[in-house]
């Protein structure tokens, strides 16, 4: 079969519009560039590794966004990635961050014992040592299993069904999110189902396990196929799940079977979710409430893969009383799980530090963003809090029960220091 | 899934950003979707308006009178080209653009030779070779696309001008910078201010002082200004090969004027195709992440860019434009583009126009040979405008009617 990926390369023109927007080449000479790693040297690969010289691209993607010819810069580059021949010291590390769902699934069973640990300082320095996850790395803080429950034990409301996905973030770091999606949907008369806790395989994936990644994607659209056979959306709240789920399943795992497929036309955003029933005249504007808050919006790079525009920030101007700034920098840097790797977490950061020294200059009460590593490193490098826009619609709406755990930030603060 | 707009706009290079911009503007609700970025970090970021007929063109001005009726300039009329430009002009004003439509300038190329171009940024402006005196032509060791010698060499042998060629190294340089990397480095004071040490020793009497166009991004007006206080005289920037870093100022002072003035938009998405509606198009089918998308609107301007940024498709056999699938007369290969009327509407076979509610601007559009005659830009902004001033006419007839 034909590989569209691959035969991407040949539309490449050599015009360098993917090396001006690359944010990882703007701040280190230790990635030479996507076009230089990617098109260019693809015609040497053959499937195999020939260089190191790929193992910097964070897999942002604004390659290929940019890219005016179509060529799929970033699945090659994240194929390739994929193939460098590792040290054992170093496979464990990228298994440990690869493998989300299996370390969350241990490590909630004790949240509190697991947080202690990471927010200790000497842990920290020897888990850089022998394992190469950065001290200062911003790292999530397990849910309290309490809350954990809450949400997993919500029970779908009246209305027209759908499938909400939470994912590894959801299901143990921020649980209180999927219960103020869940209820946002439920006051626009939509019934979310809770899928099962999984992970949507994109960490293995970037982490070079495409075997595990796959697995992963097989699995949920093996669950999901009942709903999505009846046309039932799946939404996510994770932009990079969506992402995985929407087309990088095929493009970079190269997974062509029809319940992916299916899968994949069925998955959407929740805030793209939200923006088509308000397009539709269904959502319920009149009862958003003000809310008189300076907001600084960031799409985040997984984001933008979507190819959907800004719906989040579309959503957002319907509440009245927000003062919105909109984020005119590309990615926060940290990529997912790369700004997490002792030797990545510096370039991670240089390539955020236009994103951190504007929102600084604009002085925003809190951040919104889409994706939950984002928002981690965010708030870790910024200091300032930052949420999931939905939260924001949630708290207009006056809806209450949830709540986003003020500690959370606090600990993640002073990780910084 | 659908979406709505004033004007769906197809392409975010120049053409297609102007249009957008004087759209938005406007008042109208302007939907911006391209499959890319556009071009403009390829271009120096020089106006060409009209360089060369059937030799080298003096006056754009007067030049265009002697175009042939089927060339865009002459269809919309000088007038309107020049209400372009100035729309160009204010709409950037932060890049201070010098010069203008009566008389072009000559801009040394990165091989030495002489481009001429009607408006172009202050430090590229600076440049003009017919201005007289002696020039030092400064290259970067771990440049390897830019020899200073060879362009001083070049622009010697042109007569007027006296330049001599040097080669410096750059603090901080690896053995192989590329334009991106020297523009990046030399906004850090330091640098250049070690950097200017190093030229303002070599270069003797020499009255301007000329660099590839690196001297920096975002922060390029302090790097001109840090340059010109220690070397003591006139520098400026000569075009290179891609990465443009002129053009990528250009292409960002754009991005940034599209986002403020509320255009919309979704880049990386290419339009597949349309669907019928009253006007001829109803909507422009848009491949997302996993789902095509219908943009709905009264009005669009495709801006896709021509052969080369993906508006045309050439084969064996035939030509056709990618979105509405128009086919396209033969021709060489530099002019290839879609035939449109006065309004910029596509023709048929027949010369009638096919389509009532599209505009198209920029390198798709047809009849003129923009590498040859030296009008790209000049062409991508005067179209750009123009689709919009009809759009906006087209919108406004809504508004009354509804
Ligand atoms: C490889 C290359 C080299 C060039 N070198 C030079 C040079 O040396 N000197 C110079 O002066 N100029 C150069 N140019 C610029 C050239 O002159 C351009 O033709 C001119 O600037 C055209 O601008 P435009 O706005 O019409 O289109 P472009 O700037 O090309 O933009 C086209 C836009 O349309 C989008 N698009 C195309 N098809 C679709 C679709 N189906 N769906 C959605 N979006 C679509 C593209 O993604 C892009 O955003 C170069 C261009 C290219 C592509």
């Amino acid at each position: 079969m034909r590989d569209e990926v691959v035969a991407s390369t040949d539309g490449c023109v050599k015009c360098t519009i993917c090396e001006q927007a690359c944010p990882v080449a703007a701040v280190t000479d230790l990635f030479p560039g996507p076009k230089y790693v990617g098109p260019q040297a693809e015609r040497f690969r053959h499937g195999d590794s020939v260089d190191r010289s790929v193992e910097y691209c964070s897999g942002c993607g604004a390659c290929s966004v940019v890219c005016p010819q179509g060529v799929a810069v970033a699945e090659l580059n994240i194929r390739a990635r994929a193939q460098i021949p590792r040290s054992r010291r170093e496979t464990l590390r990228n298994l440990a961050l690869g493998d989300t769902e299996s370390v969350a699934r241990l490590a909630g069973l004790v949240p509190g014992v697991a947080n202690a640990l990471l927010g200790n300082r000497a842990v920290r320095r020897v888990a850089q040592w022998l394992a190469g996850v950065h001290r200062l790395a911003p790292l999530p803080a397990f849910a309290p299993r309490r809350s954990v429950r809450s949400f997993w034990t919500k029970s779908p409301g009246e209305g027209v069904p759908v499938v909400y996905f939470p994912g590894c973030s959801t299901s143990w770091y921020e649980p209180w999110l999927g219960e103020m999606v869940v209820a946002v949907l439920e006051r626009n008369g939509i019934s979310a189902q809770i899928a099962a806790g999984r992970c949507c395989g994109l960490p293995a994936q970037s982490n070079g396990f495409f075997g595990l990644a796959a697995r992963r994607v097989a699995r949920i659209a093996k669950e999901l196929g009942a709903p999505v056979a009846k046309g039932t959306p799946v939404l996510a709240s994770s932009t990079s799940c969506a992402l995985m789920l929407m087309s990088e399943a095929k493009d970079v795992l190269g997974i062509e079977s029809d319940p992916v497929l299916r899968l994949a036309e069925a998955t959407w955003d929740v805030s793209e979710f939200l923006l088509d029933l308000h397009r539709q005249g269904r959502l319920d504007q009149k009862g958003l409430s003000p809310i008189s808050r300076r907001v600084y919006y960031h799409p985040p790079c997984q984001q933008r893969r979507h190819l959907s525009g800004r719906p989040a920030l579309e959503l957002l101007a319907l509440i009245p009383g927000v003062e919105i700034i909109e984020s005119t920098q590309y990615c926060c840097g940290i990529a997912g799980t790369y700004g997490l790797k002792a030797e990545k977490y510096e370039v991670a950061m240089e390539v955020g530090r236009g994103l951190f020294s504007e929102i600084a200059d604009s002085s925003p009460e809190v951040v919104a963003c889409d994706s939950e590593t984002c928002r981690w490193q965010i708030t870790h490098a910024s200091g300032v809090p930052s949420v999931h826009p939905v939260e924001l619609l949630y708290e207009s709406y006056g809806l209450s029960g949830a709540r986003r755990p003020l500690r959370q930030d606090a600990k993640r603060k002073s990780a910084r220091r | 899934m659908n979406r709505r707009a004033d004007a769906v706009v197809v392409g975010a290079g120049l053409a297609g950003s102007i249009a957008a911009c004087r759209l938005a503007q406007a008042g109208a609700e302007v939907l911006l979707v391209a499959a890319g970025e556009g071009s403009m970090g390829l271009a120096p970021a020089w106006l060409d308006v009209l360089g060369r007929m059937s030799g080298p063109v003096s006056s754009p001005l007067a030049g265009m009178q002697s175009l042939p009726d089927s060339h865009p300039y002459a269809r919309m009329g000088s007038g309107v080209v020049q209400e372009a430009v100035e729309f160009f002009s204010s709409l950037v004003s932060s890049l201070d653009y010098r010069g203008g439509l009566e008389d072009n300038m000559a801009l040394p190329t990165s091989l030495g030779g002489r481009h001429l171009c009607a408006m172009a940024p202050p430090a590229m402006a600076a440049g003009n070779l017919d201005r007289a005196g002696s020039v030092a032509i400064v290259g970067i060791g771990a440049m390897r696309d830019f020899s200073a010698c060879l362009v001083a060499q070049n622009l010697s042998a042109g007569g007027a001008l006296s330049a001599q060629g040097v080669t410096v190294d750059f603090a901080g340089a690896g053995a192989d910078l590329g334009n991106l990397d020297v523009a990046r480095r030399i906004q850090e004071p330091k640098l250049r201010a070690q950097l200017g040490a190093e030229v303002l020793a070599c270069i003797g009497g020499a009255e301007r002082v000329g660099f590839p166009a690196v001297l920096g991004l975002g922060a390029h007006q302090e790097v001109v200004g840090d340059l010109e206080r220690i070397l003591g005289r006139e520098v400026f920037e000569i075009a290179t090969v891609p990465p443009s870093v002129p053009g990528l100022r250009l292409s960002s002072a754009l991005a940034v004027l599209r986002r403020t003035l509320g255009v919309k938009e979704v880049i990386g998405a290419r339009v597949t195709g349309f669907v019928p509606g009253p006007g001829g198009v109803g909507g422009l089918r848009v491949r997302a992440a996993s789902r095509s998308q219908i943009y709905e609107a009264d009005y669009f301007v495709i801006a896709s860019g021509g052969v080369l940024g993906g508006g045309i498709e050439v084969g064996h056999q035939a030509r056709s434009e990618t979105i509405l699938g128009l086919q396209i007369p033969e021709g060489p290969l530099g002019s290839l583009g879609v035939a449109v009327d006065n309004s910029l509407r596509p023709l048929g076979p027949s010369g009638d126009p096919v389509f009532q509610n599209v505009a198209f601007a920029g390198a798709t559009v047809g009849g003129a040979d923009p590498i040859g005659e030296l009008s790209s830009q000049g062409i991508c902004v005067a179209t750009g405008y123009l689709a919009a001033e009809v759009v906006k006419a087209e919108v406004a007839k809504v508004a009354r009617a509804k």
